[in-house]
């Protein structure tokens, strides 16, 4: 009987030790100050955004239709407020459905279309996807274009309920070409 | 020896114990951590899962940081050709900055993720940079060439960010390894615990069980001897039941002791109880033991009956059998010895006095004392005997009478003693007979005979000294007066004595008003004895109430019998009854009286009892008795009046009802002057105490005329008729 007791009482405290054993340290890691632009910590200078007559979209379906910055602005009819998932950062974008530029286009849903970046990034999928994530092309960042070191002067951006808001694949920056890519 | 419910601790078999509650507790939280842990991990796998998809993994970031750095090189080389602008060397070097920005999976930027040359050599590039959109077209190359050995430098150092973060990303590796390792390192303690804890309270339960097990086991082995035990008691009882029977029947049937107890024996052998069961031995012992405490109780029984039959209880001494069988023995001794021998009867004087007034113990030590100095005075050769309540019977022996008698006054002498008596002095006397066996004693019987008559002479009232020799001739009368006695008790007994009834006449209308119960002897071989020849006897024997009580008994039923059927509506004929003054003595005569009439079923006028005048005067508490029934309707008479003690100046304040003029006033032919003025003022009296006047003894028609005259209105006598039974009375009235 007592045997069995003092069995329990070294049972209990071995119990009681598991979470001593289960800590885990992090080490520090040291910075340097990097040079900065105005719109990023590392953005080294500033570079001009396009101006709104400049073309900075060109998206290709049935038809193709080039975008100025201008355009795509009066186009801009939606608003997201969102976590922006690479820099962690709540931001408020303003921009259009990517489905609004597709019907421009005379893309359907069916087809596979291929965004390409500044620095040519690809991202394809099929635009009925993208749709149904209503992706938005934004043009601007808490009200103000987005800068060149920021992913501007337009990025794809998803609301924070869309399934492809944890897609980051799917995130475009500096688009500059939309294009059926079904052959 | 099995122990028994009751007395062995009770096992809790369904209780677990404390232990084993603090074990199955630790248990059960050990079994939690280890889900919990479970749980953590493979959360902590689905936010990795997650972040590979939600976030930028710090691989894929850094892959970019490098894709852009060469980028922005590519476009520096581009310039310097001549492909491309100024402005598009800044735009690939934005989006450099953009990817240096993106804070990955570890939390860092992808920035914090370079190596420090690489941090410190980017400003530079970025110095270039500027420069390029004031270097003319014709001296790109010229401006590139002068700074190719920093380009070159910077292109080794971006290439040298895939080994830091190659560097980074074991770390990240290892971390998550050893964060794992960690995870399940606490996993499996946890189930080391587990298992150790479950082992040990499954070995503990089980012991617990396997304990139960077996004390169950043995309880109900205990339990079925328990039962076998009990079964073959219910045998061993029953027909120890019929053993018991049958022996106590044996004790009943007087069997000798001896054959009984060899019954016993061989019966208990025969019972075949196994010597291992004691218990079932001491039963049939215990059972055999009970039957031969009776078997003794029954000896004892016998003994005592035996010595009873021989000896007297109180005083130990023998008693009359023996005592006569020792006269019966030395008398015929004697006859051929040619002794003299006595027997001497001693009774204690007042001995019912001294029983009845101090008690039957002081009683029994007056007995004792006589007994005690009876028994000193014994010399040998001689008996002694308590004969019966206070009698002590000693058989004498002498060489010739004078011995004998004297002998008898020696011990009569001695039985004349002062004693203390539950506190009390008191003065112990015996009255003593004697007789002797003289040649006209023909044997034993007839000498304890006389001797017997002696005492009852001895006890007659008179003063006596020493004892009474029994003598025949001097005796006789004495003799025919206690034979008397012993015959009319008899006569009692036998049921001789009858009643006869003497009718009461209305002197007006000639029929019977009703009758006096008068008691006959109808003595055998002597015929009818009339009450003045035996009712002194009656009296000497005592018996004078018992006889009251059946003559008032037999006249009820004669009336219920006979009387009751001369019932008009205007006459109830009644029964009149003598009450003696030894009846009216007795406190019962009221009760006595009044259950017979309920009996009998005759109503109380039915009854007249007659009483003396002189009973009536002397008796206050016959007064009581009489003033009861008379309250209950019953009628008193006086009876006899005027025979000698009369008092008419009394008579006033005595309940009665009639009064009867004794014959003595009524000649047998006529009434002279003085009797008719007599019995007229007798009759002026009645009349103003409301008494019913009736006169007995009226012989003649001449009587009862001038009786008639004088207004007596109820006569009895025999010119009506005499006494008679009670079915010629119920013939006579039939007639009249």
């Amino acid at each position: 009987m007592r045997t069995t007791n003092r069995l329990i009482v070294v049972a209990l405290g071995a119990a009681m030790l598991l979470p001593a054993l289960s800590g885990c340290a992090t080490q520090p890691v040291a910075t340097i100050t990097p040079s900065a632009s105005p719109t990023n910590p590392y953005g080294g200078f500033k570079v001009d955004n396009p101006k709104d007559t400049d073309v900075v979209l060109t998206v290709s379906g049935k038809k193709t239709v080039e975008y100025t910055m201008g355009e795509l602005k009066a186009m801009a009819d939606q608003k997201i407020s969102i976590l922006e998932p690479f820099v962690k950062k709540r931001q408020d974008f303003g921009g259009v459905f990517l489905k609004a530029l597709f019907e421009q286009s005379g893309i359907s849903p069916s087809d596979k279309v291929d965004t390409v970046a500044l620095n040519e990034y690809e991202f394809a999928d099929t635009a009925a996807n993208l749709e149904a994530a209503d992706a938005i092309l934004a043009v601007s960042r808490d009200g103000q274009p987005i800068a060149m070191d920021a992913g501007g002067p337009i990025r794809l951006v998803f609301a924070t309920n869309s399934k492809y808001f944890t897609y980051l694949d799917a995130w475009n920056w500096s688009l500059r070409t939309i294009k059926v890519v079904n052959k | 020896m099995s122990r028994s419910p009751e007395t062995e601790p009770a096992l809790n078999l369904a209780r677990p114990k404390l232990g084993q509650w603090v074990m199955a507790g630790v248990l059960i939280l050990s079994i939690g951590l280890l889900v919990f842990s479970s749980v953590n991990a493979w959360q902590a796998r689905a936010t990795e899962r997650k972040q590979i998809m939600s976030e930028e993994s710090d691989a894929g970031a850094q892959i970019f940081v490098q894709r852009e750095s060469f980028n922005t090189l590519l476009s520096i080389q581009d310039w310097a050709l001549g492909v491309v602008q100024a402005r598009d060397v800044q735009i690939s070097r934005a989006l450099l900055g953009q990817r240096l920005t993106v804070i990955t999976s570890s939390g860092l930027t992808t920035w914090d993720q370079t190596t420090r040359t690489y941090q410190v050599e980017l400003p530079k590039l970025d110095k270039l940079i500027r420069q390029l959109s004031n270097v003319s077209d014709t001296k790109r190359d010229a401006f590139i060439n002068s700074r190719r050995v920093f380009l070159d430098h910077f292109r080794t150092l971006v290439i040298k960010l895939n080994i830091r973060f190659q560097q980074l990303s074991r770390q990240q590796v290892l971390q998550v390894s050893e964060a794992r390792a960690q995870s399940e390192l606490q996993q499996s303690i946890l189930l080391a615990v587990i298992l150790i804890l479950g082992l040990g309270l499954s070995v503990w339960l089980s012991r617990d069980i396997r304990r139960a097990y077996v004390i169950t086991r043995t309880r109900l082995s205990e339990e079925r001897n328990r039962l076998e035990a009990t079964r073959r008691r219910l045998v061993l009882m029953r027909q120890l039941e019929s053993l018991s029977r049958q022996w106590l029947e044996l004790i009943s049937a007087a069997t000798p002791s001896a054959q009984i107890k060899a019954r016993v024996a061989e019966d208990l052998a025969a019972l075949e109880v196994d010597s291992e069961h004691i218990e079932d031995s001491e039963l049939a012992q215990s059972r055999a033991n009970e039957v031969l405490a009776v078997l003794e109780s029954r000896d004892q029984n016998e003994r005592a009956l035996e010595y009873q039959k021989d000896f007297d209880s109180v005083t130990g001494l023998p008693n009359r059998s023996t005592f006569t069988k020792a006269i019966d023995a030395q008398f015929e001794s004697a006859k051929s010895s040619g002794l003299s021998l006595g027997v001497l009867i001693l009774d204690i004087d007042r001995f019912r006095d001294v029983n009845s007034s101090l008690g039957y113990a002081a009683g029994d030590d007056v007995l004792n004392l006589v007994a005690s100095r009876l028994s000193k005075a014994m010399l040998h050769g001689e008996s002694l005997a308590r004969l019966s309540a206070d009698e002590f019977g000693v058989l004498l022996q002498g060489e010739d009478e004078k011995q004998v008698l004297n002998r008898a006054t020696q011990i009569a002498n001695q039985l004349s003693f002062t004693t203390e008596l539950a506190g009390q002095e008191a003065r112990i006397s015996v009255c003593a007979g004697l007789s002797l066996n003289g040649s006209d004693v023909a044997n034993a019987a007839e000498l304890s005979r006389s001797a017997a008559m002696a005492i009852y002479l001895a006890k007659a009232p008179g003063d006596r000294e020493g004892f009474v020799l029994y003598d025949p001739n001097r005796h006789q009368s004495m003799m025919n007066v206690w034979h008397e006695e012993i015959a009319v008790r008899n006569a009692l007994r036998s049921g001789e004595f009858k009643v006869y009834y003497q009718p009461v006449v209305d002197l007006q209308t000639g029929q019977a008003v009703g009758a006096e119960a008068l008691v006959r002897w109808e003595r055998p071989g002597v015929g009818l004895v009339m009450p003045g020849n035996f009712l002194s006897s009656v009296q000497r024997a005592g018996v004078t109430v018992e006889l009251g009580w059946q003559i008032i008994e037999e006249s009820l039923m004669a009336w219920s019998s006979t009387l009751s059927g001369f019932v008009t509506k205007d006459l109830v004929p009644y029964v009149s009854v003598n009450l003696d003054l030894v009846q009216l003595q007795d406190p019962n005569l009221a009760n006595f009286v009044i259950s017979a009439l309920q009996r009998n079923k005759v109503p109380a006028a039915a009854l007249v009892l007659e009483v003396t005048e002189h009973a009536m005067v002397n008796q206050p508490n016959a007064l009581e008795q009489l003033r009861v029934l008379r309250e209950q309707g019953i009628r008193i008479a006086l009876d006899d009046f005027g025979s000698g003690y009369s008092n008419l100046g009394q008579a006033h304040q005595l309940p009665l009802d009639l009064l009867k003029i004794d014959r003595s006033f009524l000649p047998d032919a006529a009434l002279s002057d003085r009797s008719a003025s007599l019995i007229s003022d007798i009759k002026q009296i009645a009349d103003s105490l409301g008494l019913t006047v009736v006169a007995e003894g009226v012989e003649t028609q001449e009587v009862a005329d001038s009786l008639a005259a004088l207004g007596v209105k109820c006569v009895q006598g025999f010119l009506f008729s005499k006494a008679v039974p009670a079915e010629q009375l119920g013939e006579w009235m039939a007639v009249r």
